[in-house]
């Protein structure tokens, strides 16, 4: 505790300075600054609050366990958020995933192939419905709910087609390190959402294909009048969002060594919310993969949460229901402010 | 002349996706015996009745330019808070229905809010009170399922007035009253505009926000209906029961036509949803087996939305073109 | 041009298609006067259980020349679907279901529906509360987990701490095993239930309540899964944390992946079901049934306890 006044008379000095670099900067900026702190803010709150009620929450496994389950859904997530940043929206993920796990199941369990081939056939064909998507959305000019909608049937004829009504079980080991694998004592699924998380980042931010995806969600008119390839940059969009969530089914099936027919569905809707609830807009332009990935993580965290401070799961979606309302809310609210 | 656009001006107004369900219809009598029959028609449009008349609610939200997830869950909430009443209270039945009606209404509104007054996009509004939906169901009695009702319950699901099968009056019921609104009625009107031209709407002084709500209360009123019916014909109240119907009711409104915001209709809704329950009854009667269902249900639901949206824009481009 | 091209191409995609699966019902398996056509209902299509049961009646029926449909929800356990598949097969007029319920009262109205429409309906694998049903095929749910609970409590020794998974407590099924599980549990103090949760019987949701559960909870010695779903999924996890070789899992089923597992050590018992048989002798009961004959209510199917000590008798149920 200082004893003399020195010391606050240096504070004040200095919250001044602080006060004068504050005003310099540019309104919008630093409110945009505030805003995305102030959803990790809620984030970090949360964790605190579960701890308090739960130590086992932050004991490093816990976090890398949350983390490991989480990886498939953020995956997903990042493919959504670049759809969701055209303007558009993809309907399809769920049923993709279920394509990407039913295609290297299939490779794995009924041809003698090696496993690259399961894993390439399986982002490839995800990659596929993406583009059929992307060109239906482009080209065809279907709205992208309809659009998309159409693929998750398609797709779930696919998972069907190659399935049958049995379940494909029992994958190599050296697959199954993609979903269970320890790189480094992390276990691998993390890296792989650590590394696409990133890509996509320096993508969106510095490409100029990056770059178009938020012009043509902003004004898909004027983009087209500045030059850009606006098609392209919507079937890229969907193309991304298929591939990843091939990737995502990928990571599932090794995780679980078994494929059913649905394996992809309850994943959907939460890669909706956790992007829109991070800030990333329905209507386009507006977020990010960073606030995609706070988003998610704020689904994810709540819901380990509550297993652990022992909500019953029959409340939890209630829970998760009315956080994913508010959190909306409260981001609508703000950006009403600027 | 005259007769080519009194053609086009019809072709205008019949949905693509009632031609489409017409040839499934005489594909399927083809191929089956018990597909054409009276039993069949009647079995058809009683476990259609559910979807129908969710349909006939989510297509007034459509219109508005919403996107309308929550029903599933409402419908299933609606059907619960009756049967809670029912066998855990022991209200008399009339009331039971008014519970779940009020129920859905409740929603809905709830709904209108979050997306007139707060701002929030619809489809994560409806999507959050689908998930607070289910989460009060699944919670409101440890996760049971309510049975045991009385038997005079049965009626809404399994009686029939006049040899028609309540289910089925309550569907017709539902329908006119969706075609009276949207195409009689100021309220209709409204509808079309707020999805039409949101602003222009709002300019001329009239509260399109409330309206906004009052298209999500109906949507709700519908929901709760049906629960009555689905709980009716169970005569069980299981807590997932509505579990995905918001997007077959989704699919429904969009085969109908309403591809867009401002745009549909009652007629076209009733088509789609007929066409999803023609598709999956006729497919069952005729023999085959599900999971081979699977692989023909995308692409003839896709293929008939793209279809109607190329046919729908090929008429009308041409239309203003002959001009 | 082009569009219309692209129309008549789409018509006749569509036509295609719906004719591919209507013309199904022309298939000439025996088509005539006399024969029967059964058609079997299980909960979902994603479990190698409700596999098993549909070949098992297909297997009867091709040996005995009827016609046989297997249809199932495509939202698993979804109890609208079951019932909109019930009504169908009213109006396909068959000649007899066998009905997997979702939800054991929930399917009554549907059973009354047929039975009044003159088409015999039993229940395989699940109960039923009420409805003029023909039989109930299947395991004894409550007997077999009863076996399942006793073996692993000789494997801990009579003492340890239990994390208990249950499964599908809307049914019957669920309930039973349920049921065994407390009932043996509850004669020995020594042994502690430190967690329960309702893993919904797929192996995914059994994977992450099981890795939410180790999170949870300091110490535990045994799993008992309501299923061989939930408990392959627990497996995963249990695997993942390295926690394998100290817990011991106990599955419910004998489907060819669980008695893998037995085999190679990471289950410790799992309950073999017929529900081939189950199936089969549900059509049966029917056909007894049609004839007049007395069927009783309740026709248990056998089931076979599988463990490490046993497990080479079955070597044909794992590679075949």
């Amino acid at each position: 505790m200082p004893v003399n006044n020195q010391p606050s008379a240096n504070s004040k000095r200095y919250i001044l300075s602080l006060i004068r670099v504050c005003r310099e900067f540019d309104r919008a900026r630093v409110r945009q600054i505030a805003f995305r702190f102030f959803r990790v803010l809620g984030l970090l709150l949360l964790c605190a609050i579960i701890t308090v009620s739960n130590r086992n929450f932050i004991r490093l496994a816990n976090l890398i366990n949350i983390l490991r389950q989480a990886s498939a859904q953020i995956i997903i997530s990042i493919g959504m958020t670049v759809v969701l940043l055209t303007g558009g929206i993809d309907l399809s993920v769920g049923s993709v995933m279920t394509v990407g796990s039913a295609v290297s199941g299939f490779f794995l369990t009924q041809t003698g192939l090696p496993w690259p081939i399961a894993l390439l056939a399986a982002l490839g064909a995800g990659t596929a419905l993406g583009l059929i998507g992307g060109i239906l959305v482009a080209k065809v000019k279907l709205p992208p709910p309809i659009a998309t909608y159409g693929m998750l049937w398609i797709g779930k004829g696919v998972s069907f087609g190659i399935m049958g009504s049995t379940p494909f079980f029992g994958f190599c080991n050296e697959f199954r390190y993609l979903g269970k694998g320890y790189l480094f004592g992390i276990p691998f699924p993390i890296w792989i959402m650590a590394v696409l998380v990133t890509i996509t980042f320096l993508f969106l931010k510095y490409t100029t294909m990056g770059r178009s995806v938020y012009a043509t969600g902003a004004n898909q008119f004027a983009a087209k009048a500045s030059g850009i390839r606006v098609d392209r940059v919507l079937i890229s969009a969907y193309a991304i969002s298929g591939f990843l969530a091939a990737l995502g089914g990928v990571i599932l099936c090794a995780r679980l060594n078994a494929v059913d027919q649905d394996i992809g569905a309850p994943f959907l809707l939460p890669a909706i919310a956790g992007p829109v609830m991070g800030g990333t807009s329905m209507e386009g332009g507006q977020g990010g993969v960073g606030s995609s990935v706070i988003g998610a993580l704020i689904m994810i965290v709540l819901t380990n949460g509550m297993n652990l401070l022992g909500i019953s799961s029959l409340w939890q979606q209630f829970v998760i229901g009315l956080v994913v309302v508010l959190a909306v809310w409260l981001d609508v609210a703000i950006k009403k402010r600027s | 002349m005259v007769n080519r656009s009194k053609f086009r001006a019809f072709f205008l107004r019949v949905p693509t996706v009632a031609w489409v369900l017409l040839l499934m219809i005489i594909v399927f009598t083809i191929s089956s015996p018990h597909f054409f029959t009276l039993h069949n028609i009647s079995n058809i449009l009683s476990q259609g009745s559910i979807l129908i008349i969710l349909s006939m609610g989510v297509i007034v939200v459509k219109i508005t330019g919403g996107i309308e997830l929550s029903v599933g869950g409402v419908m299933t909430l609606a059907g619960m808070s009756m049967a809670a009443a029912l066998m855990k209270f022991d209200w008399p039945i009339p009331l039971c229905l008014i519970v779940a009606l009020l129920v859905g209404t409740f929603f809905g509104f709830l709904n209108g809010i979050f997306v007139a007054k707060m701002g929030i996009p619809s489809f994560i509004a409806t999507l959050g009170c689908q998930g607070m939906a289910f989460g009060i169901a699944t919670g409101m009695n440890d996760g049971r399922v309510f049975s045991g009702f009385p038997r005079q319950m049965g009626y809404f699901g399994g009686g029939s007035i006049l040899s028609i099968p309540v289910p089925v009056c309550l569907s017709a019921i539902a329908f006119l009253s969706s075609f009276i609104l949207l195409g009689y009625t100021r309220f209709g009107v409204y509808v079309y505009a707020i999805g039409g031209n949101e602003e222009s709407l709002v300019l001329s002084g009239k509260a399109a926000w409330w309206h906004k709500v009052k298209a999500y209360m109906y949507s709700g009123f519908m929901a709760g209906l049906a629960g009555i019916v689905v709980t009716s014909r169970n005569m069980t109240s299981q807590p997932m029961v509505g579990f995905g119907m918001e997007f077959e009711a989704f699919a429904a409104v969009v085969l109908g036509g309403s591809f867009i915001a401002g745009r549909g209709s009652a007629i076209g809704a009733i088509i789609g949803a007929l066409f999803i329950i023609v598709l999956r009854n006729g497919l069952n009667v005729t023999g085959v087996p599900t999971y081979l269902q699977l692989a023909i249900i995308g692409p003839a639901l896709i293929g008939s939305i793209v279809l109607s949206i190329l046919v729908e824009r090929g008429l009308r481009n041409r239309s203003y073109a002959g001009k | 041009m082009k569009k219309k091209i692209f129309l008549a191409l789409l018509i006749t995609l569509i036509v295609m298609a719906v004719y591919a699966g209507g013309g199904k019902e022309a298939e000439p398996t025996g088509e005539g006067e006399g024969t029967l056509t059964f058609a079997l209902i299980t909960k979902a299509l994603n479990n190698p259980f409700w596999e098993r049961m549909g070949n098992g009646a297909r297997e009867l029926c091709e040996e005995r020349g009827w016609n046989f449909l297997y249809l199932a929800p495509t939202k698993a356990m979804n109890l609208e679907e079951q019932n909109r598949l019930m009504d169908d097969l009213i109006a396909k007029k068959v000649d007899g279901i066998v009905l997997a319920p979702v939800d054991s009262a929930g399917v009554v109205p549907a059973i009354e529906r047929a039975t009044q429409a003159g088409i015999p309906v039993a229940v395989s694998a699940t109960g039923v509360y009420g409805g003029d049903i023909v039989t109930y095929t299947g395991t004894d749910n409550y007997e077999g987990m009863k076996l399942v609970v006793e073996h692993m409590v000789e494997v801990l020794g009579g003492k340890g701490r239990v994390i208990v998974l249950d499964g599908l407590l809307a049914a019957t099924v669920g309930q039973d095993r349920r049921k065994g599980v407390d009932d043996v549990l509850a004669k020995y103090p020594a042994i502690e239930i430190v967690a329960r949760q309702d893993a919904m019987m797929q192996r995914a949701s059994g994977m992450q309540v099981m890795e939410n559960l180790i999170q949870a909870v300091a110490e535990f010695d045994a799993v008992i899964a309501a299923n061989d779903e939930e408990a392959l999924g627990a497996i995963e996890a249990l695997d993942a944390a390295g926690m394998l070789d100290r817990v011991m899992v106990s599955g419910f089923d004998g489907n060819r992946d669980a008695l893998t597992a037995v085999r190679d050590g990471r289950m410790v018992v799992t309950l073999i079901q017929q529900p081939e048989k189950m199936a089969a002798d549900a059509i049966l009961a029917i056909i007894d049934h049609m004839n007049g004959k007395e069927v009783p209510k309740r026709l248990p199917t056998e089931m076979i306890l599988a463990s490490k000590r046993n497990i080479d008798q079955f070597k044909d149920k794992i590679d075949g």
